[in-house]
């Protein structure tokens, strides 16, 4: 297949992979960020890679390539650049093409074909961005970056230098400052002018002036950054100058806060969250009397503060939002004097605390959203009522969901035994209960993490009854432990008891006699995702770990279906499930085949990042990115074959999507496959893997778009 | 014993209408106009030949003042007002009428201008609706089965807790509901579905039999729920049974008529008195009537209702009546709550289990 990197600032570094001919090339460029080409070809027995310096670029490409019977082949590979060269790579044979110098020219960019291996390569050619006589010295150059704005910006500026003359030194600094704003609109703007002066072997002094680059911040949300870079330009002696402002600011976008004010006092509760995950209001006969929110930041929740007045006669309402899954995305509200109403949407539900219904004739009413945001903050003004709403907003995407460290409750029962601790995981998937003369005398859990089954050990001492048992499906999980201890007679304390409750509302035990005294574990919006205790001839105390369940992933979507992958039985299972699409493949080489993929999945417009499943090696991982959401996945093909008598791997995968073909990740041999299902879309991945991929499979659900 | 000075706040549909749907429309209503008032010759839009309960009621209570319809203007509404309109309904958007939401939007409003908090806290709010939504309901949809009627009667009842919420919220503690009529013996219902003379229509008597079991739990869960600092204080007139037991045995109220109107044309009287273009029959003595219209009862039946609310007996009103009610400490929580009425007649006359107990009830 052919591809195409594009022309770039210039090229950072090549890395390639070859024997007698080269199998791959891979390229990272400079750019506002560093872009890594994909490996062009698959990836050959030996490796070399080399980097160039920032004033070093690429001036000329020299290659061998030969005609085999199936394919062109690249045999060789030398890069000359300003300073050196790198290469040969590969063994010169067949015949020479190359890429000569141009002047004032560089290789900003490479294109070519491959398949297993490089078949052809061409550059792309573009000036050199320091050039003039002599050497490029450097100036000084400042730049201050500003960013007004909210959000999240990022701003690059670049700035290019001349210089003539012989040598110079110069610095480069930078500064910025970050802006914290209202309104929407664009991150900072930075200029900087910097004067350099340099030394040199030529004549002359040199003078450097350089112009800092224009920092633009764009986004919205928490975080703007403003970065800008700007290079000198030098005369005479001239030089590069660099200047590079950096600007952080803090801010969301701020609405203003509607409704009648006027009564009240102003209150802000901050738009430092990730999100909403309680609403709390009551209403009177006058109005709404009051609202107050709960927050989280990174997994932990902020109570917020009352605004408006608690009153003996109340109405009080409580809607718990399930972030973050579940974000709020306007509010809408009407009033007269006070707020007769409001309304919260997330993207699920809608939730409404009103005295009044909404009265176009006498009611003033208003919606606060804004497109793509998500609500994180509110503010407004409050009095004995609720008067204004305002709220802040940032980009639904900008707060992946935070993996939140679990709560580990303390242990309940008795003092002596062994101290045990399963740790926290993904999720229980089996339990094991044992009973004893007194109580429970051992216990057994098995864990999922990720796809991966943890078999905890057993504590306690199994008697001859035995253990019972429960298992739980893929997508239940428990969310309450109940049991009871008790001191017995010439024996420690024990627990005599266990009950499991899970999310599909099932009950599991008790498990033993219910006798003493009882305890619990449970905390809503959290499952139990891990148990710790003491232990000796008896379970004598146990605890649990908590994590949000909002975590719980790969929930498969109703809709979709998976269909049965294609490989060998070897390994242990993994489904990542399915979800709303895909926005990312990354597939490991391993020496024999995939070592690992892992994906990136969009879930309501999160992005979900998938486990890695096997185990990637040094080659690292080739990305293969979707345009979510107008791309996506339509077919999978590949292939798996059984290398010297072992369990079959699969060695190839290439996916289609509905704009384009991805390379074969891979070389493909042995038992080809496909999954292509007509109108149907591939939403999840699943398979088994070891070290090695052994087996693939995906998860389709209908095109809705 | 001193009555203590207080309101009387009517919230509700036609049954305790003062006037309100006769200055709402600004057109001529047929309550304002004879026959209607023929008892005390004075047709003032109150749908009835005379009087209605809550006028007798604020008598017992020895208010000074006629309950003055809260949306005509200049009225003195010192010692109370009337929020029902004709035409109310719990749920939807009724046409020039309000809805009970409406009502008690409209109370608060006046609220500043005219009582204190004290005040409200003290007065009795009476509220009788929902008898517009099942009749609107069952003509809609007549083919409605048991499940779309129960998810029905739980809308209604869900907002009609809203509502009191509401009003309690606004400062209202004193509550007398009035369960619903037995919709389906109402003249103009029989005559509606040609149920003849001796039957009702039983799809809305069921209606609200299911909508008035749920009043009573309600409101105990209301007043167990409110705090001590605001008590939530209520009462329950049963006036299915009052009227139903009037239709029954009209001879021992001394009504000869109860199946059909005083006013009105159609095979029970029951529609378009006082109506300009209708010629409808009037009775001579309306006294002998339980309804004079086709679902509002006469000035004899209305003052008997009046009698219940104040004095009767918790077998009638429970679990106190109004004279209790109002006397009742504000700031005291209620002790004793509704209970579903139990089947103590037939016990008291059960001669194996006549307990004690039993001949208490009866």
């Amino acid at each position: 297949m052919s591809w195409d990197d594009g022309s770039h600032a210039k090229v950072k570094k090549v890395q390639l992979t070859f024997d007698e001919i080269i199998y791959s090339i891979q390229v990272t460029y400079d750019g506002a960020t560093a872009l890594q080409s994909q490996l062009r070809g698959s990836v050959g027995p030996k490796s070399a890679e080399f980097t160039l310096a920032p004033d070093e670029y690429i001036t000329a490409l020299s290659a061998y390539g030969k005609s085999l019977s199936t394919q062109e082949v690249i045999t060789a590979l030398t890069f000359t650049t300003n300073k050196t060269s790198y290469g040969p790579y590969g063994t010169k044979s067949g015949f020479q093409i190359s890429a000569p110098e141009a002047t004032g020219k560089q290789i900003s960019g490479f294109l070519g074909t491959s398949g297993n291996v490089l078949n052809t390569i061409d550059v792309h050619y573009s000036p050199i961005p320091t050039g003039g006589t002599g050497t490029g010295g450097t100036g000084t150059g400042t730049g201050t970056g500003t960013g007004t704005g909210t959000g999240t910006g990022t701003g690059t500026g670049t700035g290019t230098g001349t210089g003539t003359g012989t040598g110079g030194t110069g610095t480069g600094t930078g500064t910025g400052t970050g802006g914290t704003g209202t309104g929407t609109g664009t991150g900072g703007t930075g200029t900087g002018t910097g004067t350099g002066t340099g030394t040199g072997t030529g004549t002359g002094t040199g003078t450097g002036t350089g112009t800092g680059g224009t920092g633009t911040g764009t986004g919205t949300g928490g975080t703007g950054t403003g970065t800008g870079t700007g290079t000198g330009t030098g005369t005479g002696t001239g030089g590069t100058g660099t200047g590079t402002g950096t600007g952080t600011g803090s801010g969301a976008q701020k609405l203003e806060a509607q409704g009648n004010s006027t009564g009240g006092t102003s209150w802000d509760d901050g738009s430092d969250y990730d999100g909403v995950t309680k609403i709390y209001a009551s209403y009177g006969g006058e109005g709404i009397q009051y609202v107050k929110f709960d927050y989280v930041k990174g997994g932990v929740t902020k109570q917020g503060v009352l605004h408006g007045k608690q009153q003996s006669r109340q109405n009080p309402r409580e809607f718990v939002i399930n972030h973050p899954d579940e974000y709020l995305v306007s509010v809408e509200g009407w009033y007269e004097t006070v707020m007769l109403g409001i309304q919260f949407k997330t993207n699920l539900n809608t939730y409404e605390v009103s005295i009044y219904p909404f009265e176009p004739s006498t009611d003033t009413k208003f919606t606060l959203q804004v497109q793509d945001k998500k609500i994180i903050g509110f503010h407004g003004f409050a009095g004995n009522h609720v008067n204004s709403i305002g709220a802040y907003f940032v980009p639904k995407s900008s707060t992946t969901p935070v993996p939140s460290t679990p709560l580990k409750l303390t242990a309940e029962g008795g003092e002596t035994g062994a101290v045990w601790d399963d740790g926290s995981h993904d999720d229980v998937k089996k339990v094991y209960v044992g009973q004893g003369q007194d109580g429970v005398a051992a216990v057994k859990f098995e864990y999922k993490n990720g796809s991966q089954v943890v078999f905890g050990d057993e504590r306690g001492t199994r008697t001859l009854l035995g253990f019972e048992e429960f298992e739980l499906e893929s997508d239940e999980y428990i969310t309450s432990v109940e049991g009871y201890y008790e001191k017995n007679f010439g024996v420690d304390t024990v627990v005599t008891t266990l009950i499991f409750k899970t999310s599909k509302n099932k009950t599991a035990g008790p498990f033993g006699i219910v006798s003493g005294t009882k305890f619990e574990f449970k905390k809503e919006g959290y499952k139990i995702t891990g148990f710790h205790g003491r232990a000796g001839e008896y379970v004598n105390a146990i605890g649990a770990y908590l994590a949000p369940s909002g975590t719980t992933p790969l929930t498969p979507a109703t809709q979709s279906q998976k269909l049965e992958g294609a490989g060998s039985e070897a390994g242990t299972l993994w489904d990542d499930g399915a979800f709303d699409g895909v926005r990312k493949v990354s597939v490991g080489q391993a020496q024999d085949g995939i070592g690992a993929v892992s994906f990136v999945y969009d879930k309501a417009g999160q992005v979900v990042e998938g486990k890695e499943h096997g185990k990637p090696t040094l080659l690292g991982f080739e990305e293969f990115e979707l345009d979510y959401p107008s791309e996506y996945i339509t077919a999978v093909d590949g292939t798996y074959d059984a290398i010297f008598g072992n369990e079959p791997i699969v060695n190839m995968l290439r996916f289609t999507t509905n704009k384009r073909v991805s390379i074969p990740f891979g070389i493909g041999a042995g038992t080809a496959f496909e999954f292509k299902k007509d109108g149907q879309k591939i939403v999840g991945f699943h398979g088994r893997a070891g070290d090695l991929l052994h087996k693939f499979g995906v998860h389709v659900a209908p095109i809705t778009k | 014993q001193n009555s203590p000075v207080v309101a009387l706040f009517t919230f509700g549909d036609s049954n305790f209408d003062a006037g309100n749907k006769q200055t709402l429309t600004k057109t001529l209503v047929a309550q304002g106009f004879w026959p209607y008032g023929k008892s005390r010759d004075d047709p003032n839009g109150k749908f009835s030949d005379g009087l209605i309960t809550p006028d007798f009621l604020a008598k017992f209570m020895k208010i000074p003042l006629a309950i003055a319809p809260a949306l005509q203007p200049n009225v003195n509404v010192s010692r109370g007002a009337s929020f029902a309109v004709e035409g109310a309904t719990l749920l939807g958007a009724p046409v020039e009428s309000m809805t009970l939401n409406q009502q008690v939007k409209k109370f608060n409003q006046m609220k500043a201008a005219n009582w204190n908090d004290d005040f409200v806290a003290k007065s009795v709010f009476m509220i009788y609706i929902g008898a517009n939504d099942y009749l609107n309901f069952t003509k809609n949809n007549p083919t409605a089965d048991a499940s779309a009627q129960q998810a029905f009667v739980t809308s209604v009842t869900n907002k009609l807790k809203n509502d009191i919420s509401a009003l309690y919220s606004s400062g209202a503690s004193k509550f007398v509901i009035q369960t619903l009529a037995p919709l389906g013996c109402l003249p103009i219902v029989r005559q509606e579905y040609n149920t003849g003379m001796d039957q009702c229509y039983e799809k809305l008597n069921d209606l609200a039999k299911q909508h008035n079991e749920k009043i009573g739990p309600m409101l105990n869960e209301m007043a167990r729920n409110s705090p001590a600092s605001a008590p939530f204080q209520f009462t329950v007139f049963d006036f299915y049974n009052a009227v139903l037991t009037r239709t029954q045995r009209n001879q021992n109220f001394r009504f000869f008529v109860t199946n059909a109107s005083c006013c009105g044309v159609g095979s029970h009287d029951a529609y378009g008195c006082g109506l300009p273009n209708v010629h409808s029959k009037l009775c001579e003595y309306q006294r002998s009537f339980l309804f004079f219209d086709g679902r509002h009862n006469s000035e004899k039946a209305q003052e008997m209702f009046a009698h219940l609310l104040f004095g009767a007996d918790t077998n009638v009103v429970q679990p106190m009546n109004v004279r209790e009610l109002t006397v009742y400490p504000v700031d005291e929580p209620m002790r004793e709550f509704w209970v579903p009425p139990t089947p103590a007649t037939v016990h008291a006359s059960d001669s194996s289990s006549s307990t004690s107990r039993g001949y208490e009830y009866y």
